[in-house]
């Protein structure tokens, strides 16, 4: 076996490693992280909210909703059309993206429109208006979702939602929500101490302070903490749509239930490449979800063998010497980190941390892929899934 | 002037344009060379898009290295795939001689691949610690750039200068298989209804061609001439080096000379003979089939080194940059994944700026057109406020110091603006064009481009009883094929072959393997 090149070259990467970064706290536990940057006049920034497991968050099956009308609502005294001429007026595009374990807020803009843009950004996390207006029709989509007649989309929508450990809501619960609801839902969840503002640009770490002191300062934590257990448990599946006529596709997923996210992350280019050699690849997704496909005429039941087997050996795979080469990856990549400012912040918003050792790491990897932590999807037709089905 | 910038043209033709960024410990690379798909010549159609699969990109060290045991079995494999090709061709169906050929060029292939060490990391740059290695193909240009530790600057020279050097193209019988593969089953291009709408747009233009009509000629294309098209097409006079992060520009440029800066000028190719696009062709419209109702409206505007250009940027931002632009607003209640786009599918020479947006439940495409229509005769008969002009200004500064402070993305407008307009200047100088021209150059524009003369439309419209097999996909395929022989407007050849395919689909099932097999017969007698 060849030596890696970048075994030689470890020394040199390590001494080019990226640079860290200035943080602080604000007085209501807000985290700040800085990295100055004064080569243009430009700040970039990641607002990283920390959500709870769904598992001990009863009210987790309302987020993809909620975070739907926090995406699309007014803010502050702002309505919608206000809020988005306000943002445009200054080329703020702010992007949120929901994961199982936290909820993502970025934005760029130019130095000299960066109050502007604080107290958009604050404005539409700690004071969202949710317009009673805008429910309903946010709440037909929810439910037109969940009942859709496209059988393959309603299990492939399902099925993504398992993997994220987030409980199917029913009619009734949709029903049940309201503005007050929103509201009260976002002050449980939304709290100072949950939440990281990681920076890069043209401002240094007093003008930071003042910034985000600001903006954010007030921002207080109001009513309990989400607590308890969920009020429904996910849908164990299987997520099977008949489809007549059309050939067998079934994937597993493990389900991701917000712990371990920075050792999956650490972990992810090892199981990927693990599967690869194996034939299968990981679906383009966050999840961990693997897909085989097969012609019309295989059934369901030889794909889903052939994907359980792979992940049934996985774990054991694993070896020392993966977990030092993906050290050695992970060293690399930290070194060519600060040719991306969006990347710096990543790091910092969605970081990625190796498993303490091999022990450590075969535990996880056991416990991810865990018969009962994987759920299963298949399409096809009928007769290709009757095996499938009757297995279940 | 970009802070931290050199520019210098090497001994030998090629073009260097160094970002200096001390401190950051690692750099981008790239090469970009002046030569897409617009270049090609009608024999070699598809070679921008198999060098990207097979000359950058990832570094194998069979590329880089002497092996005459790996060039005889290529030899033997492009032999072997011909024969193949042709023996296919000549059959009528399955044949033991197709059958046997077939047995030997998989059991080569087989050996070809048992040279290539995928798993301890046999691609050079991996083993380097590189990230985000990539090679792209556009109308316009063949790009390659990756990411490296400073300390790798000698070992990047030395692999490019060496494998531009000898053209190996170890992995071409893999690319070309993998090419053909996709042009067959309509994974490429990604989006047939923009494939339509270019090819009505742009008739007879190679910008409105599409690759997925020509899978017969990318299999047929063997692998001395590409090799010889490539060293052409990568000529030194064609090619800048785009480095960005933490080098010196002098001694940079030191290695540089020794290594890239030393390759042989060699004899780049003539520029194509292209058609005298006319930009005011008329207002055409075509219907299509696909997933759904989709509307897509395409403008012909003039290329990116003409002086309308930057205004008609900021338009398509003013119609749909940000969800208070006047389209986006417009269509709110009556389309979703609505996009304005400009240098559609290229900007070296005339294209499109386009229009896309899909009808929502209950609206039909004839509303969306209209609102659209709606809004680009706003744009023609009254003069832009200053408050939209502001905010586009804004996006637009915006987005190039976006893209000014990430590396990849400074390497990739530098290179696209040297290969589009000659120069890299043109990433910095058209902002500043357009605020000296102020506001009333865009109705000036609008009035200029965006009239119905100037327009073509694609409607896509959902045939929820057609689902399409794989007899539908070879029928579909081999008229393609035959309609593109006799019929040079790509959206008269979608019309027949729609229609084709709607009569295929009411033949019994008998009759439809007894058609296709004629029509195979037609496509090789034809050859």
């Amino acid at each position: 076996m060849r030596t890696s090149l970048a075994l030689f070259l470890l020394p040199a990467l390590l001494s080019a490693s990226a640079p860290a970064p200035a943080t602080f706290t604000l007085p209501n536990g807000l985290k700040v992280a800085l990295f100055e940057d004064h080569s243009l006049p430009l700040l970039r920034g990641e607002l990283r909210l920390d959500l709870p497991a769904p598992p001990e968050d009863n009210q987790a099956w309302l987020r993809p909703l909620g975070f739907r009308m926090l995406a699309e609502g007014g803010s502050g005294t702002r309505n919608a059309t206000t809020f988005a001429l306000g943002a445009d007026a200054i080329g703020l595009e702010l992007r949120v993206a929901l994961g199982p374990d936290s909820a993502l807020w970025s934005f760029t803009t130019r130095s000299q429109d960066q109050e502007a843009a604080f107290a958009l950004l604050a404005d539409r996390v700690t004071r969202p208006a949710f317009d009673p207006l805008a429910l309903e029709p946010a709440r037909l989509a929810a439910w037109s979702e969940l009942s859709e007649s496209d059988a393959l989309a309603r299990a492939r929508l399902r099925f993504v939602r398992a993997l994220s450990a987030l409980p199917e809501p029913d009619e009734r619960m949709l029903a049940s929500m309201d503005a007050t609801t929103l509201a009260a839902w976002h002050h449980r969840l939304f709290r100072p101490g949950r939440a990281t503002l990681a920076l890069w640009g043209d401002l240094d770490a007093s003008q930071a302070r003042q910034l985000a002191l600001l903006s954010f300062g007030a921002w207080t934590a109001q009513g309990e903490a989400p607590a308890g257990t969920a009020a429904s448990a996910p849908e164990p599946g299987p997520f099977l749509a008949a489809l007549p006529g059309e050939a067998p596709g079934v994937a597993i997923g493990l389900v991701e239930d917000g712990r371990d996210r920075a050792q999956r992350r650490f972990l992810r280019p090892w199981i990927v490449a693990q599967l690869k050699a194996e034939g299968i690849v990981l679906e383009e997704d966050d999840a961990l979800s693997i897909r085989a496909d097969a012609p019309l005429g295989t059934s369901a039941e030889s794909l889903r063998a052939r994907l359980a087997a792979a992940l049934d050996v996985l774990p054991a795979s694993f070896t020392a010497t993966d977990l030092s080469s993906l050290r050695a990856q992970a060293a690399t990549e930290r070194a060519l980190l600060s040719l991306h400012p969006e990347a710096l912040l990543s790091q910092i918003a969605t970081p990625s941390e190796a498993p303490a050792d091999l022990a450590a790491a075969r535990a996880l990897l056991d416990r991810w892929c865990a018969p009962s932590n994987r759920r299963l999807f298949a399409s096809g037709d009928p007769g290709s899934l009757q095996e499938l089905r009757s297995a279940f | 002037m970009l802070p931290g910038l050199t520019e210098q043209r090497l001994a030998n033709g090629a073009d260097l344009i160094l970002v200096s960024r001390p401190g950051s410990g690692a750099f981008r690379a790239s090469l970009f060379f002046r030569q897409g798909g617009v270049d090609e010549p009608p024999q070699l159609l598809g070679a921008t898009e198999l060098l990207s699969r097979c000359l950058l990109g990832a570094a194998w060290s069979e590329d880089l290295k002497d092996d005459a045991g790996l060039d005889a079995l290529l030899a033997q494999e492009d032999g072997l795939a011909e024969e193949l090709r042709v023996a296919q061709l000549q059959a009528k169906g399955a044949s033991p001689q197709v059958d046997e050929l077939k047995a030997a060029h998989d059991a080569i292939l087989v050996q070809l691949e048992a040279r290539f060490d995928h798993a301890a990391g046999g691609e050079l740059y991996g083993q380097s610690g590189a990230a985000a290695n990539q090679a792209v193909d556009t109308r316009d240009f063949l790009a390659a750039g990756v990411e490296l530790p400073a300390s790798a600057f000698r070992l990047w020279c030395e692999t490019e200068t060496n494998r531009l050097k000898r053209m190996e193209l170890s992995r071409l019988p893999f690319a070309r298989l993998s090419l053909v593969a996709d042009l067959r089953s309509g994974a490429f291009p990604k989006d047939p209804a923009v494939a339509v709408l270019l090819g009505a747009a742009l008739p007879g233009h190679p910008y409105g061609r599409n690759l997925a009509d020509y899978s017969a000629a990318v299999a047929a294309l063997r692998r001395n001439e590409l090799r010889a098209y490539a060293r052409r097409a990568c000529a030194p006079a064609r090619m800048a080096i785009i480095l960005v992060g933490d080098l010196d520009a002098a001694s940079a440029i030191a290695e540089l000379q020794k290594t890239l800066g030393a390759l042989p000028q060699g004899d780049p190719p003539d520029p194509p003979v292209l058609p005298d696009l006319n930009l005011a062709l008329g207002d055409r419209r075509v219907q299509i089939q696909g997933d759904g109702f989709r509307l897509l409206a395409g403008w012909r505007i003039p290329n990116r080194a003409s002086g309308d250009t930057p205004a008609l940027d900021l338009l398509a931002r003013i119609l749909g940059g940000g969800p208070s632009a006047r389209l986006t607003r417009r269509l709110r209640n009556l389309a979703s994944d609505v996009s304005v786009s400009t240098g559609r599918p290229g900007a070296r020479y005339p294209n499109l700026l386009l229009v896309d947006a899909r009808p929502l439940p209950g609206h039909s495409l004839q509303e969306v057109e209209d609102a659209i229509e709606s809004e680009t005769l706003r744009l023609r008969q009254e003069p832009v406020s200053q408050d939209e002009w502001n905010r586009a200004l804004a996006q637009l500064d915006l987005a190039r110091m976006e893209a000014e402070s990430d590396a990849s993305a400074l390497g990739a407008a530098l290179g696209t603006a040297w290969a589009q307009t000659g120069s890299w200047r043109g990433f910095t100088d058209e902002e500043a064009r357009l605020r000296a021209a102020g506001p009333e150059a865009l109705q000036r524009a609008a009035a200029t481009y965006l009239l119905p003369g100037h327009r073509t439309l694609v409607e896509v419209v959902p045939d929820p009883s057609r689902r399409l097999d794989e007899q539908d996909r070879a029928f579909m395929e081999v008229l393609r094929a035959l309609a593109a022989r006799k019929v040079e407007d790509p959206a008269q050849r979608e019309s027949i072959v729609g229609e084709g395919l709607r009569q295929f689909q009411l033949l019994p099932q008998a009759e439809r393997a007894r058609t296709l097999d004629l029509l195979r017969r037609q496509l090789k007698g034809a050859k």
